[in-house]
């Protein structure tokens, strides 16, 4: 692989390392505060300095970037073709995703106040129309019926209660 | 080795009631279905159907929750292979060869693979039961610590095998899992990383979290695809070569044996599940391979010995079921507790009285294979017309199920936040290059490598080496895994020094 | 007839008869259990002069369905559903030890509609002290611990310590060499650090092994990994032929091991006589405020229970499956607790040994 081609630094990636250096430290430093006995930090230690020193390599290499050294014959077996997982994320979807990520997050965060069959209903609704459903009597009958499929999954076989919206009075009045 | 008269016996049991066998094709459809949704656990399944098996005979009850289990223990897969999202943590690594597959359009094929490599794998396990249950039992005692604390490190090494481009990124991947495995309660009762937050001191859940890795950030990729299968003239469903999927797999009889050899004995350990047994057959198979970097590409070889591993351990985990009484994890407590309602306990006693039962239910098992292998091939022709539904109506309806299964498997709502957390998490993985792969298996065996590793400081009184060297049999694990691990790399080196030699020579 | 194919032909027996004859009497408990779970049930109240309950009651479990806690709280559900007139379900809410299933039940509205099955002691003890569980024992009104389990001292049936007097002169012979498994934070652990206190040995004198439940333990003893532990007896019984009991810690002998002595009794020549906790007590518990709250409430459901755990059909059932009905009675109950607490407290840094 030619060393020449300049290093571009990948900003994203070292701001991911900076949040995995921050859970590393903060963890360790739980831990060790919990007890600082060797039969608490048996594992954790030793894991957690490799990881640290790791994150630090790769963090340097992602920043300064690696002086390019042709790689020897025995390291070359075991990689994978050249293309990239970047190439996998087509520009345009990015928005897509991202907006599915935090709908997702919102869904998740509703269960509670909503109950699983409410939330459930409109998430499904919401998702769809995002990814580009625009069939409005397809939609609402998925989404009912999923929910609807839930709601009585949880209500007649669950051994403990699920939060759930309108679905607990239905079953009863039915 | 084989009692004839208790055989003879068992076979009087099995022939008591034809209608009682009529149970086994809602217990594997239960199974499977249950399985291929990620998060719904078998050992769900069979905790609601509990109730119902006491209104029924023994035999009923046997055949029905055994058919369950041995259902679900495939149905797992089914998921894993055609969207990378594996149903429960049993079926991992058959995601890592199944998934690729369907991406090139040869799902059936990979379906017919691991139907054949899993059915296969169960009924020779069972057979290996069969013949040596006392065998099997008699050897799980022997292992104390240090030879679990060496078998966890052997599924570890995994992690070097599972990388990306960067051997240094899936390290770190690796270690991270096994660092987040250790939060919760310590062996030693220690709280870690918890926020004095009681639902976070078993644990981060393991299946949820799992569910969110690969699920959640595959299944944000997907958002800019129509379908899971790009080319259309690829995208049919086609039993005949599920069919020829399945007969294929006879062409690798090494890569079942040695998943089944695996499954039926490091199975039956309590605390090592199908996950390991899965991640452990497939670790080896590449390991030994000719071309390991075909590995996690589409090779029907990953696909086969995932699955060899994930069906056989079911076996080896009903022999310690009834070998000793003990429960090898979530799904066999609950079998044990359902069995032991019809005086099924279980144990060295019970293995003395009642041979006849036992070997009723390993017969059981092998019928039960014979029908997966039809039943099966039927469900999977319809499950995975899944693949003609579009991505943008998967994504909702998959997201939603697996809520509802990381909710079921918690009982509260920090396995949907868990899965939430870490589908941000792996999403962010997968753009960086960091294996997903490497980090579940730390997930997996972290936990179980820091408990071994405390008992055997523990239990060496403090790590002396006498201690050690009167355990031949961790010893020999050792050099096993050392000869694993350096053998291939030792060659190659020393193959290289060679033609070196030769051509300075020259 | 050889003894093989007579065995195998009663077995086969059994179960042909079974199978002609679903319904065991245990069988039917847990019918009726399944059909008054369901809450389509409608049927006429028991005390027609008194309307409550009029909903379906609730007992929360602490632990994981199939343990002990979950069985004795399913074997009451017919026995009070039948007197009540309602539905009485079993909630499973394991989870921190404890710690989930006891706050979602105090989570839960105080009017008699769920009650609880949990072991105060030793569990509370420790999430109260060690995970800041943040309730105390007197947020909680006991009924009645009806089930006690007591530790044992097991060694591999292959090993050559035959009694307890042997084990201790090993133990004293061998410093620091002698390995012992207990739960970590369970009962038998301080009953571990109890009895080297009693034989006034440090704590480095045993290597100690924990292990995160007893499964893993007793598969570790009968494969004769460890020299010792100190497990729970209830669940052991299976494995007699693996692991040999060889004490008993505490203040009686067990019934499930008649002949085995208790530690009390070997050390009674030397003079020592030592108090253990239980490897656990199982107890009915409703919220500590109902007393004031619904007194007419607290005085049905106490009076309920305790005539169910005075039938003689549910004592043999229970029995049958294991599950104890013991009654000890409110005041009884409390004071044992306090007094198993006042040895924990004793020995609390045993907590935090780590």
């Amino acid at each position: 692989m030619p060393s020449e081609r300049q290093h571009v630094t990948d900003w994203e990636h070292v701001f991911f390392l900076t949040i995995m250096l921050g859970f590393l430290v903060w963890y360790l430093v739980d831990a060790a505060a919990a007890s600082p006995t060797f039969s608490n930090l048996i594992l954790i230690a030793p894991v957690g300095a490799a990881a640290f020193i790791l994150l630090l390599y790769i963090g340097a290499v992602e920043i300064v970037g690696r002086s390019g050294v042709p790689k020897t014959s025995a390291s070359d077996q075991n990689e994978l073709p050249a293309e990239s997982a970047s190439s996998r994320f087509r520009a345009g979807s990015r928005r897509a995703i991202a907006l599915l990520m935090v709908l997702f997050g919102l869904f998740v965060a509703a269960i509670p106040y909503l109950g699983l069959d409410i939330a459930s209903f409109i998430f499904i609704i919401a998702t769809l129309w995002l990814l580009g459903e625009r069939r409005v009597i397809f939609t609402l009958s998925l989404a009912l019926g999923i929910s609807a499929a839930i709601s009585i999954a949880a209500l007649a076989l669950l051994t403990f209660p699920i939060p759930l919206g309108i679905a607990r009075s239905l079953w009863r009045a039915l | 080795m084989i009692d004839w008269q208790a055989l003879q016996s068992a076979v009087h049991i099995l022939a008591e009631s034809y209608t009682a066998w009529l149970l086994i094709f809602p217990g594997i459809a239960l199974g499977m279905i249950g399985g291929a949704i990620p998060g719904v656990s078998s050992a769900l399944i069979l905790a609601i159907v509990l109730p119902a098996t006491l209104w029924m005979s023994l035999l009923s009850a046997l055949i029905f929750m055994t058919a369950i289990y041995t259902g679900a223990a495939f149905g797992v897969a089914i998921p894993a292979i055609l969207m990378g999202v594996p149903g429960s943590p049993a079926a991992v690594a058959t995601s890592f060869d199944g998934y690729p597959m369907t991406q090139r359009g040869e799902h059936n094929l990979a379906l017919g693979l691991a139907l054949a490599a899993s059915t296969i794998g169960h009924m020779g396990a069972y057979l290996i039961l069969f013949l040596g249950i006392g065998v099997i039992s008699h050897a799980v005692l022997r292992l104390g610590p240090v030879e679990m604390l060496l078998l966890m490190l052997w599924g570890l090494t995994l992690i070097a095998v599972l990388r990306g481009r960067y051997m240094s990124r899936s390290l770190l991947s690796g270690l991270i899992g096994v660092l987040i495995a250790t939060i919760g309660l310590s062996p030693r009762d220690v709280m870690r990383g918890t926020f004095d937050v009681p639902e976070l001191l078993d644990g981060v859940p393991v299946v949820s979290a799992m569910i969110g890795l690969f699920a959640a950030s595959e299944l944000f990729n997907l958002a800019g695809n129509s379908y899971l299968v790009q080319r259309s003239d690829l995208r049919n469903v086609n039993v005949r070569e599920i069919a020829r999927g399945m007969v294929d797999a006879l062409r690798y009889p090494v890569v079942i044996l040695r998943g089944l050899i695996i499954g039926a004995t490091i199975g039956g350990l309590p605390g090592v599940g199908a996950a390991v047994c899965n991640l452990v057959s497939y670790a080896e198979t590449r390991r030994g391979d000719k071309h390991p970097e075909t590995f996690g590409k589409g090779n029907p070889k990953g696909v086969i010995a995932a699955e060899a591993g994930n069906a056989s351990s079911e076996a080896g985990s009903m022999a310690t079921l009834l070998a000793l009484g003990i429960p090898g994890g979530a799904s066999s407590a609950v079998m044990l507790a359902a069995l032991s309602l019809h005086d099924v306990t279980g144990g060295p006693q019970f293995l003395d009285s009642s041979k006849d039962i036992v070997y009723a239910i390993i017969l059981n098992n092998f019928v039960q294979g014979a029908v997966m292998l039809v039943l099966g091939l039927g469900l999977i022709g319809l499950m995975a017309n899944v693949i003609r539904i579009p991505v943008r109506v998967l994504i909702p309806v998959i997201l939603v199920l697996a809520t509802f299964g990381s909710y079921s498997f918690s009982g509260n709502i920090v396995g949907p936040i868990t899965m939430v957390v870490f589908g941000f998490i792996g999403w962010f993985m997968q753009r960086h290059d960091y294996s997903v792969p490497a980090c579940v298996v730390g997930l997996i065996l972290g936990g179980k490598v820091e408990a071994n590793l405390l008992q055997t400081y523990q239990i060496s009184g403090g790590g002396q080496i006498s201690y050690f060297l009167g355990r031949p049999i961790a010893l020999v694990l050792l050099a096993l895994l050392l000869f694993s691990l350096f053998s291939r790399p030792i060659m190659q080196w020393w193959r290289r020094q060679r033609t070196t030699n030769v051509l300075t020579k020259a | 007839m050889s003894r093989i194919t007579r065995h195998s032909k009663i077995s086969a027996e059994k179960v042909r008869s079974r199978s002609q004859r679903p319904m065991t009497r245990r069988s039917f408990l847990w019918l009726s259990v399944a059909a008054a779970s369901s809450s389509r049930l409608s049927s006429m109240p028991a005390f027609a002069a008194d309307p409550w309950p009029t909903e379906p009651i609730s007992i929360i479990v602490s632990t994981t369905a199939g343990g002990g806690f979950d069985l004795m709280a399913r074997s009451l559900t017919q026995p009070l559903s039948s007197k009540f007139g309602i539905p009485v379900n079993v909630i499973d809410k394991p989870g921190g030890a404890m710690v989930i299933g006891t706050k979602y039940f105090l989570g839960q509205p105080h009017d008699g509609n769920t009650l609880l099955v949990s072991g105060p002691s030793p569990y509370w003890y420790v999430d109260i002290n060690k995970f800041h569980a943040g309730y105390k024992l007197e947020d909680f009104d006991i009924f009645n611990i009806q089930w006690t389990d007591k530790t044992g001292i097991f060694v591999p049936s292959g090993s050559s310590v035959k009694s307890f007097r042997e084990l201790v002169d090993a133990i004293k012979a061998r410093p620091g060499q002698m390995s012992c498994g207990v739960v970590r934070d369970s009962g038998e652990y301080f009953n571990f650090g109890i009895m080297l206190d009693s034989l006034k040995l440090p704590l480095s004198t045993v290597r100690l092994v924990t292990y995160e439940s007893s499964a893993p333990l007793r598969t570790a003893v009968a494969g004769n990994q460890l020299d010792f532990a100190m497990v729970s007896l209830e669940g052991s019984v299976t494995m007699l032929s693996l692991m040999r009991p060889i004490a008993v810690l505490y203040g009686s002998r067990a019934s499930l091991i008649p002949d085995v002595p208790t530690v009390n009794e070997v050390l009674k020549p030397d003079g020592i006589t030592v108090d253990f906790v239980p490897s656990s007590m199982r107890a009915l518990i409703v919220h500590a405020d109902l007393r004031e709250k619904y007194p007419e409430r607290r005085a049905k459901l106490f009076d309920t229970y305790k005539k169910v755990l005075a039938d003689p059909e549910y004592i043999a059932k229970a029995n049958k499956q294991g599950i104890s009905a013991d009654w000890l009675g409110p005041e009884e109950s409390l004071a044992q607790i306090k007094a198993a607490y006042a040895i924990l407290d004793r020995y609390k840094e045993l907590l935090n040994k780590l």
